[in-house]
């Protein structure tokens, strides 16, 4: 078993807050604290970026957005203006999630071409997340899925957007093996939805994640303590 | 209660589908299938953005109107990505839209940025009807009031109740809508109605259309009465 200080785990971390109706004043001060502990992101909803933007100021910490949140079941184009003005209002990563849809019916060209347009529209100066929504995806659609959106320019590929309506079983070890095995060393593994614990985060590490999306950031850096 | 025959119910009916997110073309095509659009002439029949495209000719060759949903299903996107949304569902055939209303700043007590968010989508979607989401099961009645009155400053006079996942609507949120707007404002109850009875007890407190992707038993049950 691999120990806590084999990684930094705050710099791992994107620290999530992605709370339905969450006012500006619980995002500010959920970013404040992000900070003061360090964390490599906050990821919030666009709607959010410029409290974020303002509350991460002259600090270390990045601020993600989500693009298509929850459901992915936007046009190719409207995610890339999505994305495009999320950079706009000061976003320096952006989680998109893919037309899962797609990936359900096995159209896995259509993948790819809606990652290369939001991923030509970033360019290189900005990481491009795609959530694939692998608890809704057969093993053969994960396949598909991750190694599409690799092709289309993806710099990580995310697991799951942990989006409470739809139930979704939480990330597992298991699924980023899977990743892990079959895409490029180069392109990262975000494990997300349901890894809420020191021991799933450092469970997930020790397999391949590269990044964690959580909301319990915090609680997992004073656990390892 | 009223008893509603089935013309009469499914004319005020929003269909959508159930069961699995991220609907691929054949579950999209079984559904319309299902609830029989060559019978039945709904209010509108509800898709995915994604599927406008897809689906446009095929609701509009039976008779049926298509509405999609614009930053569904958490009201966390900014102005401009409604924007484009809008645009995009409506160059691609959408008679409605169902707009979300951003949530954060009506907590946050940012009532000018609802009102404009809201007012900039009306006027994108020109003569098509709009409806707004304003999150009935998470405000209380004092709020719902606040919230369907700034929508109406907006200058749009149909309300949704909820976006579904989780968020349950009851025929009180209808029943408080109804007596302080009276005529000034349409309802539509969305969000856990499932049964006949449901549909009933909200038309019953002046709901003008309801959302179900229950539609068959909900129809099934009418004709039976």
């Amino acid at each position: 078993m691999t120990t806590t200080t084999t990684y930094d785990l705050k710099q791992v971390i994107d620290n999530t807050n992605l709370t339905m109706g969450a006012t500006r004043k619980e995002v500010g001060e959920f970013v404040t604290a992000s900070v003061k502990r360090g964390f490599y992101s906050v990821c919030v909803f666009p709607n959010m970026i410029p409290t974020a933007r303002r509350m991460t100021a002259g600090t270390k910490t990045k601020v993600a957005a989500v693009v298509s949140f929850p459901l992915g079941a936007d046009t190719p184009e409207v995610k890339r203006y999505e994305a495009l003005n999320c950079i706009e209002l000061g976003a320096d990563e952006i989680d998109l999630v893919i037309n899962v849809a797609e990936a359900r019916m096995g159209h896995f060209d259509a993948i790819t071409a809606e990652v290369r347009t939001v991923k030509n529209a970033l360019g290189r100066d900005h990481i491009l997340k795609t959530i694939i929504e692998v608890p809704l995806l057969t093993k053969d659609q994960v396949i598909g899925a991750a190694v599409a959106a690799e092709k289309g320019g993806a710099d990580i590929v995310k697991t799951s957007t942990g989006f409470k309506g739809l139930q979704l079983r939480a990330t597992t070890p298991e699924d980023v093996q899977l990743l892990r095995s079959i895409l490029k060393p180069q392109t990262g593994i975000k494990a997300s939805g349901g890894v809420s614990t020191l021991e799933k985060t450092l469970a997930v590490l020790n397999v391949g994640a590269t990044r964690i999306g959580t909301s319990s950031g915090i609680a997992i850096l004073d656990a390892a303590k | 209660m009223a008893v509603l025959g089935i013309e009469t119910l499914a004319s005020v009916i929003d269909a959508s589908i159930g069961g699995a997110p991220a609907a691929t073309e054949e579950e999209v095509l079984s559904f319309f299938g299902s609830i029989q659009l060559d019978k039945h002439k709904f209010a509108a029949v509800r898709v995915e953005p994604s599927y406008v495209k897809f689906a446009a000719n095929y609701l509009h060759d039976r008779g049926q109107r298509l509405v999609t949903v614009i930053s569904y299903p958490l009201g966390a996107m900014t102005t401009v990505a409604k924007v484009i949304q809008a645009e995009q569902a409506l160059a691609d055939g959408a008679d409605e839209l169902d707009v979300a209303m951003d949530l954060s700043a009506f907590r946050s007590g940012d009532y000018q940025q609802v009102v404009d968010d809201l007012r900039i989508v009306r006027r994108t979607a020109g003569d098509r009807v709009v409806k707004a989401i304003y999150y009935s099961a998470v405000l209380t009645d004092q709020e719902s009031i606040k919230a369907a009155g700034l929508i109406l400053d907006a200058g749009i006079t149909f309300l949704k109740t909820n976006p579904g996942y989780g968020n349950v609507t009851t025929p009180h949120h209808i029943a408080v809508i109804k007596k302080h707007f009276k005529d000034d404002l349409k309802v539509m109850a969305s969000g856990g109605v499932r049964t006949y009875d449901d549909a009933v007890a909200m038309i019953d407190q002046g709901a003008d259309r309801i959302a179900t992707s229950s539609v068959s038993s909900i129809l099934d049950r009418s004709s039976k009465r």
